[in-house]
């Protein structure tokens, strides 16, 4: 009996806590003179919405440079390819489109 | 055994208010769940012989820890009988290889999910429909089992529906979708020991399929029935042929199977059969332009496109009721290739 004439039950929480930290990284903050990657997974919307972001991006935000990477459609990311992204990148998009 | 370290939630004892308060919390798939209490939570645990910090897998989008703890209050609240446990661990251990490609499952417009199939004694044990209806209702173990991991999708990869699983339509196979192969009526090798188990040996399989598609081939000749069934599988639509990758499961009836048999034929030669039937020339798909680019855009008008790589990548399961009327084909996801482990 919880509260005045208010049975109740416990159970557990069947949610897990992310514990996998190195999904969370600090944002990038301002883009001036960044490198923004590019991940696009062979979608044709992606080549148009993709060529306006970048023109958004270099215009209006001062980017670098954005660099693309390809992974095959509906498959995970190739073994190494997000490792290379973050070396290479300042930050990084999913750019999926579909 | 250590501790459970699951926050602990509260809810009114009745069990139509509790289901809401689970339910409006969005750890259900909108069916009735059992509240996981921590005396279910820890026969569950009993029952797989696991401390309840053991890490079985790691589950996409979200990246949350499978512990045995977080399965077995999954499996409590989905149904399971404790002595499913094991199975349920094994399928969690299925998807979560990486040739599954879970995250590609979890979030994509596709209505694909998790297809399980139970091979060895266990299904005896445990009373797992291989027979009549076995992709059907009715049967506690398949409907619960295959509910556990579609719950731990949602609950420990972060993957509600809509939000995050984003199926464009989905499809009822992503409430559950779990049956056990007919062995013992059937004329060839059960699928585990085509894999290089033991007989004895339990497994469960994971598949990612995209729903059933019914066959009637009530043909008497082997090779009537794989040219009804060919004819459903090679669908230009289905994702296999976009990359020409994956595992199309076709579920004959005993009763088809011992046609077959009867007349010589392997299940090698109806999986080769099959796989010549479902190449379909480049010119047969329309060449305007698509949203993505699919392996076969720059094929010459009669060059063949793929369902799959090879024969041997098409699963073939006896299970169902013994005529030989229907067979039903489960099309594959594409970039996701079948899981299997043992279970312990």
């Amino acid at each position: 009996m919880d509260t005045k004439n208010q049975r109740t039950i416990e159970y557990l929480d069947p949610v897990s806590p992310n514990t996998d930290k190195k999904l969370f990284v600090p944002a990038v903050g301002d883009l001036k003179g960044k490198t923004i990657g590019f991940l696009t997974n062979g979608w044709a919307s992606y080549n148009a919405m993709g060529a306006r972001i970048e023109e958004v991006f270099r215009d209006r935000y001062g980017i670098k440079e954005m660099r693309t990477y390809s992974i095959p459609t509906s498959c995970a990311p190739p073994e190494g390819l997000l490792e290379r992204v973050a070396q290479e990148c300042d930050a990084a998009v999913v750019g999926m489109a579909n | 055994m250590s501790g459970l370290v699951s926050a602990r939630l509260k809810a009114a004892d009745d069990f139509g208010a509790a289901f809401t308060d689970m339910y409006d919390r969005g750890f259900t798939d909108g069916l009735p769940v059992i509240p996981p209490t921590e005396p279910a939570v820890r026969a569950m645990l009993d029952a797989g012989g696991m401390r309840p910090d053991e890490l079985i897998g790691v589950i996409p989008p979200e990246g949350g820890p499978a512990t045995a703890e977080k399965v077995a209050i999954n499996a409590v609240m989905s149904g399971c009988l404790p002595e499913y446990f094991p199975v349920v661990v094994a399928g969690m251990r299925a998807i979560t290889e990486p040739k599954f490609n879970l995250l590609g499952l979890q979030t994509t417009t596709n209505p694909v999910s998790p297809v399980l199939i139970v091979n060895g004694p266990i299904r005896t044990q445990l009373k797992i429909n291989s027979g009549r209806g076995c992709l059907g209702p009715g049967s506690r173990a398949n409907a619960t089992i295959g509910r556990a991991i579609r719950l731990c999708m949602l609950n420990i990869g972060g993957c509600p529906p809509g939000d995050v699983d984003k199926a464009i339509h989905g499809m009822p196979g992503k409430f559950t979708f779990c049956f056990g192969e007919a062995e013992e009526e059937s004329a060839w090798d059960p699928f585990h020991v085509e894999n290089g188990f033991a007989r004895e040996t339990s497994t469960v399989t994971a598949v990612g399929g995209q729903g059933t598609q019914n066959v009637y081939a009530a043909f008497l000749d082997p090779l009537d029935v794989v040219t009804m069934v060919a004819d459903a599988m090679a669908c230009y639509g289905s994702n296999g042929y976009l990359r020409a990758v994956g595992n199309p499961l076709v579920v004959f009836s005993p009763g088809h199977a011992k046609i077959f048999a009867d007349a010589g034929w392997s299940k090698q030669r109806v999986k080769t059969e099959l796989f010549e039937r479902t190449k379909i020339p480049r010119g047969r798909i329309p060449r305007s332009r698509q949203l993505s680019e699919p392996v076969y855009t720059n094929f010459a008008d009669d060059e063949m496109c793929l369902l799959c790589p090879d024969a041997d990548s098409i699963i073939i399961i006896v299970a169902g009721g013994p005529e030989a009327y229907h067979v039903t084909c489960i099309p594959n996801f594409g970039t996701t290739l079948y899981s299997m482990k043992e279970i312990k």
